[in-house]
């Protein structure tokens, strides 16, 4: 890794993982206090964060656009939620073991598939390997009948739609339009403890930043190298004897896992997951976040997904009328002004301060007192008199 | 040592949804032959090409490598992997990838699967393997820029050092390069056919016309009407 990302990467993961949860253990009328609101929203923006790198290794380096992120978000979510609705037994409105929803749905037994999600490591090996292994099935036939480009985008969105609608029903017994909700504690710790939100924030900012760590290892690898071969020119990938379907599998399963554990975390943290998560809209929210904040640099996905979404926290509370407008134009002006997203318009913007200030230097050299007024004229650069 | 073949063709047919690209062709070259194949546009030149590659698959037909090696199950990175490089007609390079970075990824290793890359480390002789290559077309100063920079003509060049960088080390001409490899060259122009070839196939709607000699090639009658047909006319009007 490059020295100044290593360093930047530790100071924003020290920032986040160490400095925020102090500041939330602070008393609330302390001027550094963060409160626990902030920070569970803060953990919310961390998990979206997850998901946004594996999306930006898909996208920014393979060039592979999916549209159905959402749904390895909502399977991961799933997994997790539906341990959670077990875990809180006969505490629930109706007294009874099985899922509030369930009740009404008047389901007497709980369904086969539901079962082993009692167990606690069931249901982690679950968030890693449901989505992982529907990724694998799904981008293992679409990879290797050579669908690519646009049309893998519109498969994936069609993906999107239809988990969308089996998760809206209600014979499913995940919950219907509600999906799952009114969890109460986590791996038996209570979840309106704002230490137990606190330890789940830790554990997201932790993972988030090994997942940076594993994407830019992949990235600095010779697969990373053949990754945005594939992007470039994927025939001359195959005739240099490298298989591009199985490369895009790779990353694809890489980014289904990525999105599953952002799911798994963003469940008990924001208490509710509904397939209003799953749906084409959301997984095109994520290619937002990813587009605005910069795409094939990890660090800019992770920037588009923070400030996307604290952006989106703010608009909806103060103006929500505006937000779906501004999130259009948002997209609109990432495609037409800043394809390379705002860390590429940093970058170029100073890139520019940099040129003006060496040139600013540069003249104020030649300026000095012992030059005649005519040098001192043939020394301005055309541009600068604009 | 008798060279024997090196690709052998055998009633191959591909078939476009009815249009025959190739029709029941049989086409050989010998081990450390340099072969060209012309014929007019739609003859078959480059779905032969695609053929061999693997790009294509035929309806009927057999394709042989090498002594037994059957290319029609292989897909086109497998068969690459065999060491049948192929350079495009316009250069396709790695343009977000540094040019060092295009020459290594055309190496050729054990295995190119992903786990396997995941944890190669450059070897110090690939190393100099990749920077002989460089080196052979003039690329060298150039190693660390973005291959995307490169002009048009460098581009070709990168892409001739990564088809076989060997080919490369070896030297600049074909005919240099086919002296201890095989080489199947499609072409257009007539003048540098002229100048690099000893062997020459005619292709015309899917088959193998004739085969020969340049000078032979030249003067048969069948070649003339079908692919130098357009030539006689005017010839003819002016008379």
């Amino acid at each position: 890794m490059p020295k100044r990302e290593g360093v930047a990467l530790g100071i924003v993961a020290v920032a986040l993982a160490v400095v925020l949860p102090l500041c939330n253990m602070l008393p609330p009328t302390s001027p550094l206090a963060v409160s626990n609101f902030t920070l569970n929203l803060f953990g919310k923006f961390l998990t979206y964060a997850i998901l946004a790198l594996g999306l930006d290794l898909l996208w920014g380096y393979a060039g592979v656009l999916s549209l159905g992120h959402g749904v390895f978000f909502g399977l991961g979510a799933y997994a997790m939620g539906m341990h959670l609705m077990l875990e809180i037994g006969s505490k629930s409105v109706y007294q009874s073991a099985l899922p509030d929803f369930m009740v009404w749905n008047q389901v007497t037994a709980l369904p086969l598939f539901w079962q082993p999600f009692h167990s606690s490591v069931f249901t982690l090996a679950a968030i890693v390997l449901v989505p992982g292994l529907f990724g694998l099935a799904f981008g293992y036939l679409a990879f290797r009948s050579r669908i690519r480009g646009v049309y893998f985008s519109i498969i994936t969105q069609a993906l999107a739609l239809s988990a969308w609608l089996v998760f809206n029903r209600n014979e499913m017994n995940l919950g219907g339009t509600n999906g799952l909700a009114d969890f109460k504690t986590v791996f038996g710790f209570p979840l309106n403890q704002p230490g137990t939100q606190r330890a789940l924030y830790l554990v997201t900012a932790l993972t988030l930043a090994a997942a940076y760590l594993l994407c830019r290892w992949i990235t600095l690898t010779r697969a990373g190298k053949v990754i945005v071969a594939i992007r470039d020119s994927e025939t001359r990938v195959l005739f240099s004897g490298y298989s591009p379907a199985a490369y895009k599998l790779f990353v694809f399963v890489v980014s289904a896992v990525l999105a599953g554990v952002a799911g798994a975390l963003y469940a008990p943290q924001v208490g509710i997951i509904t397939p209003a998560k799953i749906g084409v809209l959301p997984s095109i929210e994520m290619v937002v976040w990813v587009a605005a904040g910069g795409r094939g640099t990890l660090y800019g996905a992770v920037l588009g997904a923070f400030g996307v979404n604290w952006i989106q926290s703010w608009l909806t509370t103060s103006y929500p009328d505006f937000w779906l407008l501004f999130l259009g134009g948002l997209f609109m002006g990432a495609v037409l002004f800043f394809p390379d997203g705002i860390v590429g318009a940093l970058g170029r913007l100073g890139s520019r301060v940099h040129r003006i200030l060496t040139k600013r230097r540069a003249r104020a050299t030649l300026d000095g007192p012992h030059l005649s007024q005519a040098t001192h004229v043939l020394s301005r650069p055309p541009s600068s008199d604009q | 040592m008798t060279a024997g073949s090196i690709i052998y063709l055998e009633d191959v047919t591909v078939n476009f949804d009815g249009f025959k690209a190739l029709s029941r062709l049989n086409f050989f070259m010998d081990r450390r032959e340099l072969r060209v194949v012309i014929g007019p546009n739609g003859a078959g030149k480059t779905t032969l090409l695609d053929v061999v590659s693997g790009r294509v698959k035929p309806e009927s037909g057999r394709v042989i490598f090498g002594q037994s090696t059957d290319l029609l199950p292989l897909r086109e990175n497998q068969i690459a992997q065999l060491g049948i490089g192929r350079k495009f007609q316009t250069p396709s390079v790695f343009v977000n990838l540094t040019v060092w970075d295009n020459v290594e990824l055309s190496l050729r290793r054990a295995s190119k699967g992903v786990f396997a890359a995941l944890r190669q480390r450059d070897l110090a002789e690939e190393r100099e393997r990749i920077a002989h290559t460089l080196e052979t077309v003039q690329l060298a100063a150039k190693a660390e820029r973005k291959a995307g920079a490169l002009s048009h003509g460098e581009k070709q060049w990168l892409e001739i050092g990564m088809t076989d960088e060997e080919t490369a080390r070896t030297g600049e001409l074909l005919e240099t390069i086919a002296a201890d490899r095989s080489v199947l060259v499609i072409e257009h122009d007539m003048e540098f056919v002229r100048q690099i070839a000893r062997q020459v196939t005619v292709l015309h709607q899917g088959t193998v016309l004739c085969e020969g000699p340049v000078e032979q090639v030249q003067s048969d009658p069948r070649v003339l009407e079908v692919y130098l047909g357009r030539r006689r006319e005017a010839a003819d009007a002016v008379h």
